[in-house]
């Protein structure tokens, strides 16, 4: 039976207390806190941590499709699940597409999963869904939101958490929406969302499910119930006749609502405690709704080795200041920088690039058995060992994957950047090799000559509405 | 070794203008006062030079010294290695000259960076992936990376190591407080030096150089003429380039305590002037001195000091002015400046002013002499790029018997 | 090891690359010990590098002797012990921060 074969989340590692935003404007600051992605993670590096997670161990060559959701796209036109697959090494012969534009794109990309699975038109699909929506500053949402992301990988064989049935309903309820030019999201009366919206719409996914299933409420361990409101959340459980300690918790004091993302993070987060045999209900929201019926097997049992969601929660830094916020959203006009300006990105030489750069491949000699990489300014691709100086005889070799020890660092002060100091680390990779990275979710005063850090992918500049991407490192904490 | 320059070509006139923020000077003006001097130093007019190698990171062809020099249609290169232009700009000269093709040609250095209307330099961009976060790199985030290893690998605690290179700025200051032609002729204390904030940690705002304006020339000759010319001309006795692979961020065999190319170019050089000895038989040197960091480790990579050793020297003014072996007794990078592509040329003019008796000619009134007794040999070198991957120079001038 | 600090308060000092100048002086009180910080401001505004601006503190130590002597230019003289205690330094560089909102603290 087609299902998931492994999951992995992301969590970014800067959480804002709502105190302090609710401080900065005289407002009560509300519960807990929320994740607040770094300055250059988007939803597409936060795809890549997710899929990073979920495919520990997994034979990457083997996927072939990556559907990634979110309704914060970097681009507008332009596809980011290429982008993502080829970071995470899943080969080019892949049926890649992004859902976007609206809250039910994670759990439509799942569903899109699981029929091409169980069509055997695909074999493995991976599914990514990240959002990092923006609230104005001093309104509702700014406190609400918050950034994340899931990746759930679906196959035939060794299969976690079967998918039983799934109900689907459509409609062009628009309670909030975006047009392309609008930075945040607007809202049409709230009790009208809510009222003939989110208690209802659901609730009919759910029932109709249930009745297709034959399954009873109280045959349900847990059931991941979207909601943009922890009260309100708790409000819809009730009503369609769940006990509270049925529903897992939506994670909104800890991370907050992240859009596309979280009901596939809520599910993670119940699949790390699930038992073989468990039955999960999952319940999208956002211009319908999507309920879906999964049951866990004895597979869930060699799952354990990953940060999911629970492991994320804990690995966090309290970032105090709003204003570092303000700055990492790009909310507030700074300055102008008295630096001469970063050159543009090349899309040419960034395509020719491509299989070594993005996924970090450098190679291996195969005349001395040297890893190395190559990065220069003008080309990623290693001709000459730097060894042996044999050419071109090389089998390719991974770094992504591979962690390292600091050899030597530097905080650089006048760097530039939107949160200096810039951390700069010479990484010797386990296996060989070395590499000058960035160091990111680093307290300058924690870095030491040795060190360990691993890989992490992030936006490295943009100039000319263009991302470019590349490998950074951050310490190891478990 | 196949050849070498040794005695084969000299020195017959030098010039250097003042370094600084010249808002007072373009680079024809700068270019015109250089080359003016040296031509009046080698009692010879601009007509007798056959042909020119002109060094910069900003200019644009040979045209750059041409055309406000008026050079009538003579060859003219233009030359650029970083750091190193200057120096690669006159080791092609004098190889034109060894070669017996001229024997009398023109090396002229310049950079004029204060039009720019931003401090410090680009990040170089070339379109490329910009992947490669080098690219992105700063030189004090590359240089610190020494400084981190260093002391992580000597055992040097944190005041250790930062007191060792703030005596390795100290002492630049000291020789430039008393150069009348520096960019920077302030006096400053250890105290000042250790208190200023951090630019890349742990390297301070006093273990990191400037840029300035500024131009240095020489005429360069065959030996038999300047001997007929002049009564002491300086001849050439070793010019070396080290060009490394830049595998220092990529192999796990490089150590970041010290700059490989700075090691087989100096190995070079000494071969090929005949030394055995640096330590003991270099009387005098200035080094690329970007940071102070690279100053202490280039003392050991010179064979100046033994490896791990340098502090020890450092802090005993062994490199003093009034020390075994000074250096930087202009002030360096660090205090006369650094135009790029000038500051070879400029260091090989106080090498060849001392040798000549001549360097009290740039003291600052009321300062004691800053001329060195005796001199016979003189060493220079440049770093272009960072410890990891760079094209190095290192050059030996003296007195003809030395 | 106790050193002298010299308090020069609002002397700006310029290196070839940039200036900076001590502006404010403070004193925490941290297990009976009485621990000397300036605030400082410079900028690298002629560097190689490329430029920028900073505050940042600097701790000479805890003071022993309060400007019991000059110096030749009639500044006040105190004697201080630098701090080398890893926990005091983290202490002192958490108090900096969160009551200046400094991130960069160097200790002598």
């Amino acid at each position: 039976m087609a299902g998931i074969v492994s999951f992995g989340a992301y969590i970014p590692y800067y959480r804002l207390p709502r105190g302090v935003i609710g401080q900065m404007w005289g407002q009560p600051g509300g519960r807990g806190e929320k994740a607040v992605a770094g300055s250059d993670e988007d939803p597409v590096t936060m795809s890549v941590a997710a899929g990073l997670d979920c495919l520990k161990g997994i034979q990457t060559k083997t996927i072939n499709a990556l559907f990634m959701a979110t309704t914060c796209s970097p681009y507008r036109e332009r596809q980011c699940a290429n982008i993502v697959a080829n970071a995470l090494d899943i080969p080019r012969a892949s049926r890649n597409a992004d859902f976007t534009n609206c809250l039910r794109a994670g759990t439509s990309a799942m569903l899109c999963a699981l029929d091409a699975v169980k069509a055997g038109s695909l074999n493995k699909v991976l599914v990514t869904a990240a959002d990092m929506r923006l609230g104005g500053a001093a309104g509702g949402d700014e406190q609400a939101f918050g950034d994340g992301s899931a990746a759930l990988l679906f196959g035939n064989e060794k299969v976690a958490v079967e998918v039983e049935g799934s109900h689907t309903f459509s409609d062009d309820l628009c309670d909030f929406w975006r047009d392309g030019d609008d930075k945040f999201i607007r809202h049409w009366e709230d009790r009208f969302g809510r009222e003939e919206g989110y208690l209802k719409i659901p609730a009919e996914a759910v029932e109709a499910l249930l009745k297709k299933c034959n399954t009873a409420k109280g045959d349900i361990a847990k059931v991941c119930l979207y909601g943009a409101n922890a009260r309100v959340q708790a409000t819809l459980g009730k009503k369609m006749g769940f006990k509270p300690e049925q529903l897992q918790n939506p994670l909104l004091d800890t991370v907050g609502d992240t859009g596309a993302a979280l009901p596939l993070m809520i599910l993670v987060a119940a699949l790390e405690e699930a038992k073989p045999g468990d039955r999960i209900l999952l319940v999208s929201y956002g211009n319908g709704s999507d309920a879906i019926m999964l049951r866990v097997t004895e597979e869930i049992k060699n799952l354990e080795n990953r940060r999911g969601i629970k492991q994320h929660l804990n690995i966090k830094k309290t970032l105090n200041s709003y204003g570092r916020y303000l700055r990492w959203r790009d909310m507030i006009s700074l300055a102008p920088a008295a630096r001469p300006p970063a050159g543009a990105a090349s899309m040419s030489a960034q395509w020719r690039e491509h299989e070594t750069a993005i996924p970090l491949y450098g190679v291996k000699c195969k005349q001395c058995g040297t890893p190395q990489l190559y990065l220069s300014q003008s080309s990623t691709r290693a001709h000459i060992c730097l060894q042996c100086q044999a050419r071109d005889d090389f089998e390719p070799y991974r770094f992504a994957d591979k962690p390292g020890t600091v050899r030597s660092f530097s905080h650089d002060f006048l760097a530039g950047g939107i949160d200096p100091p810039a951390t700069a680390a010479v990484v010797d990779f386990d296996g060989g090799g070395r590499g000058q990275f960035l160091m990111v979710d680093r307290e300058p005063d924690e870095c030491q000559v040795g060190m360990r850090v691993e890989m992490t992918f992030r936006q490295l500049r943009h100039t000319m509405g263009a991302h470019t991407y590349f490998w950074k490192c951050k310490p190891v904490r478990d | 070794m196949p050849g070498s320059i040794r005695n084969r070509v000299a020195i017959l006139g030098m010039g250097c203008t003042r370094f600084g923020e010249r808002w007072d000077a373009s680079d024809a003006d700068l270019i015109v006062d250089a080359a003016y001097q040296a031509f009046k130093d080698a009692g010879i007019g601009p007509e007798e030079v056959q042909a020119a190698w002109v060094g910069t990171s900003t200019g644009r062809t040979g045209m750059t010294i041409s055309e406000p020099l008026r050079l009538q249609y003579i060859p003219v290169t233009r030359v650029e290695n970083a750091c190193a232009t200057a120096s690669d700009a006159f080791r092609n000269a004098c190889y034109s000259v060894a070669a017996g093709i001229y024997d009398m040609v023109l090396a002229i250095g310049i950079d004029k960076f204060k039009d720019s209307g931003i401090s410090g330099l680009g990040d170089g961009g070339t379109p490329g992936p910009s992947h490669s976060m080098i690219a992105e790199s700063t030189p004090p985030r590359s240089f610190a990376m020494l400084a981190t290893t260093y002391f992580a690998k000597y055992g040097l605690s944190y005041e250790e190591g930062k007191h060792m290179i703030g005596r390795v700025s100290w002492k630049s200051h000291q020789n430039g407080m008393r150069n009348k032609n520096a960019h920077f002729q302030g006096n400053v204390t250890m105290d000042q030096i250790i208190n200023a904030p951090m630019v890349s940690w742990p390297l301070g705002l006093f273990d990191c150089c400037g840029v300035s304006d500024g131009c240095a020339a020489a005429i360069i000759t065959t030996p038999e003429i300047a001997k007929a010319r002049k009564k002491d001309p300086v001849f050439v006795k070793a010019l070396q380039i080290a060009m490394a692979p830049r595998d220092g961020n990529f192999t796990q065999n490089f150590d970041f305590l010290h700059v490989e190319a700075t090691v087989r170019a100096a190995e070079r050089a000494y071969e090929e002037a005949g030394i055995k000895n640096p330590r003991e038989e270099i009387s005098m040197a200035e080094v690329h001195d970007c940071f102070s960091i690279t100053e202490a480790v280039t003392m050991e990579d010179l064979r100046f000091s033994p490896r791990g050793k340098v502090r020890d020297d450092i802090e005993n003014g062994f490199f003093d002015l009034d020390g075994k072996l000074p250096v930087q007794l202009d002030g360096g990078l660090k205090c006369f400046g650094h135009p790029i592509g000038a500051s070879g040329l400029r260091m090989l003019y106080e090498m060849y002013l001392h040798l000549q008796g001549r360097a009290d000619e740039l003291l600052n009134p009321g300062f004691p002499s800053r001329q060195l007794p005796n001199p016979k040999l003189g060493l220079t070198h440049n770093l272009g790029g960072a410890p990891d991957g760079c094209a190095i120079f290192v050059g030996i001038v003296g007195l003809e018997g030395a | 090891m106790t050193r002298q600090f010299v308090h020069a308060l609002n002397e700006e000092y310029r290196s070839i690359s940039g200036w900076y100048q001590l502006y404010k002086e403070e004193i925490v009180e941290h297990d009976g010990k009485r621990i000397l910080f300036l605030l400082g401001e410079g900028a690298a505004d002629s560097a190689c590098c490329g430029s920028g601006g900073c505050r940042y503190a600097l701790v000479p130590g805890s003071v022993v002797d309060w400007k019991s002597s000059k110096d030749e230019e009639g500044r006040p003289i105190s004697l201080v012990e630098p701090v080398r205690d890893p926990m005091i330094k983290e202490e002192v560089r958490r108090y900096i921060r969160e009551k200046e909102g400094i991130p960069q603290v160097q200790f002598w």
